[in-house]
């Protein structure tokens, strides 16, 4: 196990230069020049190269990738452009805790809701419950997050304005990792709703695997031999059910960061995905380069995780 | 795993009309905010907190030396001040100095500080800090964060010498500290506008103790010692730079305390974001995103001021044939403002052919578009003078060159706004200008490159807004001989009128350094009558900044720069709502 | 232990019964972009076993009797209602603005004249006096925030979706076949490659690359792309851009099915023959191997459609992909959630026309999979 966990990290190494050369050289040939951009209208072409030579913006290009990699390991992602001065690093510790926050939070709901709803669809297959169910499942699921997440804001604007004194928060974040009665306010609706545009996906693959455990053999020699339909299906049938489902939770890391792009712009919530989404249309490159490495991390990691999970859970494979 | 076997895909539309409607139809149409409430008896102490929305994620710098931009100028406000500053009606005023001296043919001025100034944490305010602040904001390393003290202090003897490291320090040379109380700044050149450009934050003056204490991160440590770093009339509780800034009234400012006993500026990304929270009663304040415009024009929270912004239409005199008077003239006459403003615009701004803004010294109500017309334009001028034209140029219009007009790809507004213009010219004048848009930043460097030369632009739109509210910002630093914007290339080009273009920036020259106000207004407005004719720029409108105010937040009034003069804030509470 | 980061050399180390152990919906990633709104469907998951490049495996191969699949793809009710539907979008992208002109649509404006289909995509399309109005026999749909007909630029959208999910697919396609039956085929480097490279890939979130691709060579898209029509012209000139990016993070996977099918055409006996009686590997590949990639092909693509879809409407919902005044049904979704409290309609519009693309896509990749996955057979 730990010569796997080892030989993963090397990987993730290698992993991490080639997605920071990526995102490095993307930005080095990008044609929005961030100097310009921070002149604006007060542009002329001394002070320009003085700022391009103040920011090592002149050096060339494999010393500046060089600088950026050492950079690097001593966690200094440079400084930002765009919020002058501010070392990138302070920005990403504003930005990580909110965005894990938020992701976690997304993913219990997700869980919590898909998986019961869609073992139960499973259980109850082919009655109208099962129809019911997966027709809305089917419903969200075709709904990209955006829209749910758009519809959700403008209902809460207008229950806000209909009912006063409700004053319920339609953007912005608590403090992160903190639950007051504000904070919940702050951070309900944006989770719910993030849950909601994945738990559909949980769901469909629960009941999936839920109903292929429950036409296995055992299951059948379960019944015959006239154990309880609840001791089947919760002893039995559903952890098996699980095994693939921990498999899936490296996509919802995947999944999470994509999805967090749509909820932290639409609900102004000032995680690191939002955070990138400013930084592309301001060029600051420095913090680009910066927030893609770590949600490459985040993925990366995750992927090393649902591994060593799904060993946990499936027997089969320790015995290998 | 056949989930969707069982349904039918027809049900699907009308299931996802209902669902969204039932989303957002509970109770749209509601106006909140209490319509018509006047009541203006102050509010419990408890209440007194102002929540500010601005439209960023976090202000760019909250270090004055640095920050060009409007929302962080507006937190820097409150905490800082300089030696003179602006007040509401943009006049300058003595802030810091209790009075001013100007000697030596306008090279030397003595300010004189107020007695026993402190910062916000108690410690001593004199002429050292003044002087200490402006080196600091001219040395290389604050400089080269942003670029901008030149624009602003470049006037200072040693000053562009300070700013490449040439010169260790300004201090004795150009900034001299004569006693405690006053401090002398030499000047190399005379100007009338050094005093605007000092009520710009990057002079504002900082505490040296904390700026030496924490190095580059000294703004996020405005908050310890109960507020420190600055002397406006608030300082700083809390500075997170995600969930923004509170502030709380400086006990020792020098001038009118402020009522409210907090403020919050609160980051929100963009306007329709806030403009939400606002109607959700997060905020007190918001910008109105421009598709709800029209709508929020009728709100009785409706709230507007005049900002100096303005946008025109750059032509450049050395292409042919804009160098032609009578084709300038047709073509602005061509264009109706006011549709151009309702079509691309969501009529949210101010048609306007002036090229000083309204709310500002300087600015001519009697001022005739050019030809003598009004913002609507005279489409039957137009095509007589637009004849003329092409006859003293020797073209017709199938031999009309080809124009290009370029816009920043910003925002789809201007694009739409350079479509309506094109359309304009197009049915008017029966001729095809070609459109091509850039991004801004590109805009801002084709605009120095085009100095002196016939391109790369050719007509493009381009706005303006004040560095300082002075007549010389719009007219000399544009159209001067070799002013750093004449990208029209004005008295530099082969025209006919060329002569008299030059006479009139020799005018401008002379306007700049009048002592007399009521002398120096006139020759100005008879300048900007005279560049307007020109169609030296081809304004189309100037920009105000509306918002919506909720009507308990009492005596909240900005200036056309947009911000609020410090010794204002003592008129602003929170009434009972 | 299972390890992803070898699998491009060693298929398998192991195998258990079920389909999870090289499961694709197990790696993440390489489908990310469609996580702008969904992880890969799960139903993904029986073709991955199916077609997993494991030589041991059970099944014997023969050619895909096609008949037979699209016999079995007739009978799919829901999938055949799909196509159709899918039909009528693509024609009312191309052929309906020509008609809609002259039954509705077509209207003078006070500052632009009379307006036809090729100004649809232009702001002079905009009538500043009919702003969000309702359904009306001139505006079948109405009118946007701008005075445009919403009918109008839905039909544009579509066509966009449709445009973005041909290219995407056709480049996705190419490159997969090369870069798998070369890895499949000989091994060796362009497998190594192929591995390191879908690792890259696996961490680099799919929809992340897409923003910063567009966010940041869109400006340079703006101005040098805009020639190129449909694509290109009228504000959509970052859409080869997005296209090409959107392939770039899927094929990755495509060329892992194509490796893992090659691998095992490599085992069959004909191939062996073929080996035998003196053809050379070019002939091997194109008489042997890509006739018979077609199923997995034809499969994997399908499903892949409704995703990208959503990908492309998200990217311009971020503002990063097609620009006003050019209307991808993504931006007219933004667009439209800024009027929602004035009319909501301008919002419903697009969104239901998103759902309604995407659903007939899945299930048209449901059918598709159905009746061409070779384990169906079974």
């Amino acid at each position: 196990m730990i010569q796997f966990i080892l030989k993963r990290l090397i990987g993730l190494l290698f992993v991490v230069i080639g997605v920071t050369f990526i995102t490095f050289t993307m930005g080095y040939f990008a044609p929005d020049d961030p100097i310009k951009q921070l002149l604006g209208q007060h542009y002329t072409q001394e002070a320009y190269l003085q700022l391009k030579h103040a920011y090592h913006l002149d050096l060339p290009f494999f010393q500046q990738y060089y600088n950026f990699l050492t950079g690097l390991f001593r966690l200094d992602f440079g400084l930002s452009f765009q919020s002058k001065g501010r070392a990138v690093w302070d920005i990403l510790k504003d930005g990580v805790p909110v965005s894990v926050e938020l992701g976690l939070w997304a993913l219990v709901v997700q869980l919590a809701l898909g998986i019961p709803l869609g073992i139960y669809s499973a259980i109850k297959a082919r009655t109208w419950i099962d129809t019911t169910n997966m027709l809305v499942m089917l419903i969200i699921y075709a709904l990209p997050s955006f829209v749910l997440a758009t519809f959700a804001q403008i209902a809460l604007v207008s229950l806000d304005t209909s009912i006063p004194g409700l004053n319920w928060p339609v953007s912005n974040w608590g403090t992160p990792w903190h639950y007051t009665w504000t904070d919940i306010q702050y951070k309900l609706v944006p989770i719910l709703i993030y849950g909601a545009a994945g738990f559909a996906y949980y769901a469909r693959l629960a009941r999936t695997s839920m109903l292929e455990v429950l036409s296995q053999d055992y299951i059948r020699t379960a019944r015959a031999k006239g154990l309880f339909e609840k001791a089947i299906t919760f002893r039995h049938a559903f952890r098996n059910a699980l095994i693939p489902l921990v498999t899936v939770i490296s996509v919802s890391l995947g999944f999470l960061v994509s999805g967090a792009f749509f909820i932290e712009h639409v609900f102004n919530i000032p995680g690191i995905a939002e955070t990138t989404l400013t930084s592309v249309g301001a060029s600051d490159y420095p913090v680009i380069q910066a927030t893609t490495v770590v949600l490459a991390i985040a993925v990366v990691f995750g992927n090393l995780l649902s591994d060593i999970l799904y060993t946990v859970v499936d027997p089969r494979i320790k015995s290998e | 795993m056949r989930s969707g076997k069982k349904i039918t895909t027809m049900l699907l539309p009308t299931l996802l009309c209902l669902f969204g409607v039932l989303l957002s139809a509970c109770g749209g149409g509601a106006v909140p905010g209490g319509a018509g409430s006047t009541n203006t008896t102050k509010a419990d102490a408890s209440q007194q907190v102002y929540r500010w929305a601005f439209r960023l994620p976090d202000i760019a710098s909250f270090d004055p030396g640095i920050s060009t931009d409007n929302t962080s100028i507006q937190a820097i406000n409150m905490a800082f001040t300089g030696l003179v500053q602006l007040d509401e009606q943009l006049n300058i005023k003595p802030q810091l100095a209790e009075s001013y001296d100007v000697s030596d043919k306008g090279l030397t001025y003595t300010f004189h500080l107020r007695p026993n100034l402190k910062f916000s944490d108690g410690k001593k305010l004199d002429a050292n800090d003044v002087a200490y602040t402006i080196d600091r904001a001219l040395s290389p390393e604050i400089n080269d964060q942003s670029g901008v003290a030149l624009t602003y202090l470049g006037l200072i003897k040693d000053a562009p010498e300070r700013t490449t490291g040439k010169v260790k320090s300004v201090i004795g040379t150009g900034v001299i500290v004569k006693d405690p109380n006053t401090v002398v700044i030499k000047l190399t050149k005379a100007t009338a506008y050094f005093l605007g450009a000092l009520t710009y934050p990057t002079s504002y003056v900082v505490e040296k103790s904390v700026v030496e204490k924490y190095g580059n991160k000294w703004t996020d440590h405005l908050a310890d010692n109960g507020g420190q770093g600055g002397d406006g009339p608030f300082k700083v509780k809390e500075y997170n730079h995600t969930t923004g800034i509170k502030f709380v009234p400086n006990d020792n400012y020098y001038g009118k305390k402020p009522q409210l006993k907090e403020v919050d500026y609160l980051p929100y990304k963009d306007r329709q974001t806030s403009y939400n929270s606002y109607l959700a009663d997060q905020v007190d304040i918001t910008d109105i995103p421009l598709p709800q415009v029209r709508q929020a024009k009728s709100r009785p929270d409706f709230n507007q001021n005049d900002s100096l912004t303005i946008f025109y239409i750059g032509m450049n005199y050395k292409v042919k044939p804009l160098d032609n008077i009578n084709i300038r003239q047709a073509m602005a006459l061509a264009l109706d403002r006011d549709t151009i403003v309702k079509a691309a615009w969501q009529g949210a701004y101010t048609p306007n052919c002036h090229i000083i803004p309204k709310g500002q010294y300087g600015y001519n109500p009697d001022l005739k578009c050019p030809g003598g017309s009004d913002t609507h334009g005279d489409k039957k001028k137009a095509v007589e003078l637009f004849e003329k034209g092409l006859q003293e140029a020797g073209l017709t219009r199938q031999t009309f060159p080809q124009i290009t007009l370029t816009y920043a790809n910003q925002s789809p507004e201007a694009a739409n706004e350079a479509a309506t213009e094109v359309q304009m010219w197009k049915s008017v004048l029966g001729i095809t200008i070609n459109t091509t848009s850039i991004s801004q930043n590109t805009m801002y460097t084709q605009q120095a490159q085009t100095q002196g030369k016939d391109g790369p632009l050719q007509m493009w739109l381009a706005g303006w807004g004040a560095d300082f509210p002075d007549p010389e910002d719009w007219i000399s630093l544009q159209f001067g001989a070799g002013a750093p914007n004449n990208a029209y290339n004005y008295g530099d080009n082969n025209s006919s009128s060329v002569a008299n273009q030059k006479d009139l920036q020799k005018q401008m020259l002379a306007a700049d350094v009048m002592s007399d106000k009521a002398a120096r207004l006139k020759t100005y407005n008879k300048i900007e009558q005279q560049l307007v004719d020109d169609v030296a720029w081809l304004p189309i409108y100037q920009r105000p900044d509306i918002r919506l105010v909720k009507p308990y937040v009492i005596g909240l009034k900005f200036s056309a720069a947009s911000f609020i003069p410090p010794d204002s804030w003592a008129n602003v509470y929170i009434a009972q709502h | 232990m299972k390890d992803r980061t070898d699998r491009g050399l060693r298929p398998t180390r192991f195998r258990t019964e079920d389909a999870s152990s090289n499961n694709p919906i197990a790696q993440p990633g390489v489908m990310a972009p469609d996580n702008a709104a969904k992880p890969l469907e799960p139903e993904m998951a029986p073709i991955a076993a199916a077609t997993d490049g494991d030589p041991k495996g059970p099944r014997q191969q023969h050619l895909t009797p096609f008949q037979e699949s699209f016999k079995r793809f007739r009978r799919d009710k829901k999938a055949m209602i799909s196509l159709g539907v899918i039909i009528f979008l693509v024609l009312l992208a191309i052929v309906g603005p020509p008609i809609y002109q002259h039954i509705g649509g077509s209207y003078n404006s006070t500052t632009n004249g009379v307006i036809g289909p090729d100004q649809y995509h232009s702001f002079g399309h905009a009538e500043v006096d009919r702003l969000t109005e309702g359904p009306s026999a001139q505006y079948w749909l109405g009118t946007d925030g701008l005075g445009r007909d919403i009918l109008a630029r839905l039909m544009q959208g579509v066509l966009i979706s449709i445009a973005v999910a041909v290219l995407v697919e056709i480049v996705d396609i190419v490159l997969g076949i090369i870069v798998g039956v070369l890895a499949g085929y000989y091994g060796g480097w362009i497998d190594f490659l192929l591995a390191r490279f879908t690792d890259i890939m696996f961490a680099f979130p799919g929809l992340l690359f897409l923003i910063l691709i567009s966010g940041i060579m869109g400006p340079w898209a703006d101005k040098n792309l805009n020639h190129i029509p449909i694509i290109g012209a009228n504000g959509n000139a970052r859409l080869l851009l997005v296209s090409l990016a959107l392939a770039f993070t899927i094929w990755p996977l495509m060329a892992r099915y194509v490796r893992g099918q090659t691998l095992q055409l490599k085992q069959q006996q004909y191939v062996e023959a073929a080996k035998t009686l003196g053809s050379s590997d070019f002939q091997i590949i194109l008489r042997h191997i890509i006739p018979n990639l077609f199923s997995i092909v034809v499969i994997a693509s399908t499903l892949n459609i409704s995703n990208t879809i959503i990908s492309e409407a998200g990217i311009s919902f971020l503002g990063l992909g097609v620009q006003p005044p050019g209307s991808s049904i993504g931006l007219m979704v933004s667009e439209g959630s800024q009027y929602i409290r004035t009319n909501l309609w301008v919002a419903i519009v697009p969104c239901t026309m998103l759902a309604i693309i995407v659903l007939a896509f899945s299930f048209l990749g449901d059918g598709v999979r159905d009746s061409f996955d070779p384990r169906a057979k079974d």
